[in-house]
């Protein structure tokens, strides 16, 4: 077996993706911090005698730690995300790599392709972004590029369901 | 009272209208024979392969009693808390004639028919269901027979099929002659096969474009026999574990039915469990321990005995393009699996499976989703046996499994090792230093289990299908075509990325969708995706090796 690797695709998505996923994962930071605010209240107006005593009086650190759990999420995660994600569309195959900390490369052949799905959130239609889902008879085959200008997407979308029923092959 | 069928769901593009059926309440009480169709009049279809008929007559036998099976506790309750009055028999009475009265029903009113393109099932007094399945959506049709189904010459017909969502569709047919059922199921394979064009060379001859060229009452073709279990490989149950617990299942089911029946019949008084419980103190303990040694005993006596029920006369054949297997001593289990689905296999062990070289066989086929169970090709047999029947039937693996680097040994170890730190801390912090002992032992039989892991990880590819072991309780070594692979996932985390190890799945549309080779070398890894798809690969492998920086990306097309 020889000693190749691949290289990263071609592509950079939006740069916009970084506020896209800034504000995405700011909603999910909000949101559970403040399900932990009513958490610190619940606690400690109710006071369960199984916490220790000087835990019940600082009923605050639920929250904060909360959020400071979320901090790398919001703050490196999506310029850290935007320099992993990459994709690129040769004649044959999409090719995508994602992720953060954890990293997955992707290569889905055309011609294997069964379904290509454009779709725009709320929030990636406030950045005119959007997410390409490409995806084949197996869940482990399935491609997504998110953070795309929505032209592209489109154009891409339409460019590949073409070419998936040229090239469609009914191995499996 | 519920009947067992599936739902109304009456799914299916030329399905008729459904409140057409509701509006003639009346049409049962007809005497003419078959029911006639409810709906508009459709196109009549060239000549139905078989009319639409009803199940069998015997059917109407078999449906009361297994109604009136599930029924039993609450009837004997019945009985028994109304202390035999009239009043109770009445209503056991009353409950027995509306299972009669209600399973005659349903055999009245249920009719299939298989046409050249579809099978039809319609069902129903009041709301009329009729479920299509067209069928060249069939994944597989099985032939069930109980003790009941047996005795009296009967099988169960069951049609899977896979609807436009994915969600198995199902048409059941409870019950035919066993015969006809077998006709059924011959007729519908090799009318499948027709439309698909899957039809295999040996069975093609008569399986042209034409419905006039099946005959359903053409004798079968003869079968080839792969493999018949013999008698002494039952005596390897006990290496399965399913079949080790077995036993304390049966404990439990009996406990659960005695006590579900003490409850019902309120003989467990508060007073009565005290003095069952000052009787068992006045039992000597020797007694009690003999009791425990001989059920310890027992175990491997009733795993075997269990398997042997499962897997009775296990067969493997192969008929028209179909691989059929067949199980069972009670309830006889057949159930045919299309060829041309088939897109590999997998060998499953465990330890000691290992020891005694014995391995067990399923298929990886497309559109059988997670039912495992249903693509068992060999019940537990000799490694070698299942070796040469697979690589005879489905293809063989040629080539060795590779071993992954050493790094990937110590992050095992390292996730055996590291997480006992934490109650040995907190052991030694209380001060139980008798304690430790236990926990570095488990520890050290978690390390144990980490070099097995290590082990077996493994992966290959022999120019035609590529392999990949891994797991050491569980361990599978999967045999994939690489024509069925549908694309390639490569992951990484942080800390595969500091041991340079990657996972790499091949992406599979059969069997559990991704077949993965755990902490593959992650400079090895691109070359063995590589080397399996070269035309998909290739275009995207770095042109020199020491190149490491990544190169300047653009901002969209």
């Amino acid at each position: 077996m020889s000693q190749v690797r691949l290289r990263p695709p071609a592509h950079r998505v939006d740069r916009r993706a970084i506020w896209l996923w800034t504000l995405q994962a700011l909603t999910g930071a909000i949101t559970t911090v403040g399900l932990g605010c009513v958490g610190a209240a619940v606690i400690s107006a109710t006071r369960p005698g199984w916490l220790p005593e000087w835990l019940l009086d600082r009923t605050w650190l639920l929250p904060v730690v909360i959020g400071v759990l979320f901090l790398p999420e919001v703050t490196i995660a999506p310029v850290w995300r935007y320099r992993v994600h990459r994709w690129e569309v040769s004649a044959d195959v999409v090719y995508t790599r994602a992720g953060w900390f954890s990293r997955t490369w992707q290569l889905v052949p055309v011609a294997r392709v069964q379904t290509v799905d454009r779709t725009q959130g709320l929030l990636e239609r406030l950045f005119g972004l959007a997410t390409l889902r490409v995806t084949t008879a197996s869940h482990a085959g399935s491609s997504l590029i998110v953070g795309l200008r929505d032209p592209v997407a489109t154009e891409l979308s339409e460019t590949l369901a073409v070419q998936a029923g040229e090239l469609r092959d009914d191995a499996t | 009272m519920t009947s067992p069928d599936p739902g109304p769901d009456p799914a299916g593009p030329d399905r008729p209208d459904r409140p057409e059926g509701r509006d003639r309440p009346d049409r049962p009480d007809r005497p003419e024979g078959p029911p006639s169709w409810s709906g508009p009049p459709q196109p009549a279809p060239p000549r139905d392969l078989y009319p639409p008929q009803r199940l069998s007559t015997l059917s109407l036998i078999v449906g009361p009693l297994q109604t009136l099976q599930n029924l039993a506790v609450p009837l004997i309750a019945v009985l028994f808390f109304g202390r035999f009055s009239s009043q109770s028999f009445v209503i056991a009475a009353v409950t027995v004639m509306l299972t009669l009265v209600a399973t005659t029903i349903r055999w009245y009113t249920f009719t299939y028919r298989i046409s050249p393109e579809r099978v039809e099932i319609k069902q129903g007094l009041v709301g009329r269901s009729t479920r299509t399945i067209p069928i060249d959506r069939i994944r597989g049709v099985d032939v069930t027979a109980n003790l009941l189904h047996r005795a009296l010459g009967l099988a169960v017909v069951r049609i899977e099929a896979a609807a436009g969502g994915g969600a198995a569709e199902e048409g059941k047919l409870d019950a035919v002659m066993a015969p006809e059922a077998e006709r059924i199921r011959a007729l519908l394979l090799r009318r499948r096969a027709a439309i698909t064009g899957t039809a295999p060379a040996g069975a093609s001859a008569d399986a042209g474009d034409g419905a006039s060229a099946i005959d359903p009452y053409a004798p079968p073709a003869p079968d080839v026999v792969h493999h018949t279990t013999p008698w002494r490989w039952y005596l390897y149950a006990p290496l399965s574990g399913v079949y080790l617990l077995a036993p304390f299942a049966a404990l439990a089911a009996i406990a659960g039915f005695i006590g579900q029946l003490g409850d019902e019949l309120g003989l467990f008084s508060p007073e009565r469990l005290r003095s069952i419980a000052e009787g068992l103190e006045t039992v000597p303990y020797v007694l009690l321990a003999a009791l425990a040694v001989l059920f310890v005993l027992l175990v491997p006596v009733v795993a075997v005995a269990a398997y042997t029920i499962a897997n009775w006369a296990f067969t493997l054949r192969e008929r028209e393009g179909n691989l059929i297997t067949a199980r069972g001593l009670l309830t006889r289990h057949t159930v045919a699996l299309e060829r041309a689905r088939v897109r590999g296999y997998e060998l499953t062990d465990n330890p000691l499976g290992r020891v005694f070289r014995t391995v067990r066989l399923g298929a990886v086929m497309t559109g059988l989703g997670d039912t495992a169970t249903r693509a068992q090709l060999l019940p537990i047999v000799p490694r070698r046996v299942a070796e040469a029947i697979s690589g005879r039937v489905l293809g063989p693996y040629r080539g060795t499994l590779l071993p992954h680097p050493t790094s990937a040994l110590r992050r095992r170890l390292v996730r055996a090792v590291v997480p006992w730190a934490v109650p040995a801390a907190a052991v030694l912090y209380l001060g139980w230093t008798w304690a430790v002992w236990p926990v570095i032992v488990l520890a050290l039989l978690c390390s144990l289990v980490a070099v097995d892991l290590y082990r077996s990880l493994g992966h290959g590819y022999d120019g035609a299908r590529l392999s990949v072991r891994s797991g050491s309780l569980d361990r599978r070594q999967a045999v994939v075509e690489a024509r069925a692979v549908v694309g390639w996932r490569m992951t990484q985390t942080l800390s595969q990325r500091w041991a340079g190890l990657v996972t790499l799945t091949a992406a599979v549309g059969a069997g559990t969708g991704g077949y993965a080779a755990i902490d593959l070398d992650s400079a090895e890894a691109a070359g063995f995706a590589a080397d399996v798809s070269p035309e998909w690969i290739r275009p995207f492998l770095e042109p020199d090796d020491d190149a490491n920086e990544e190169p300047p990306a653009s901002e969209g097309p």
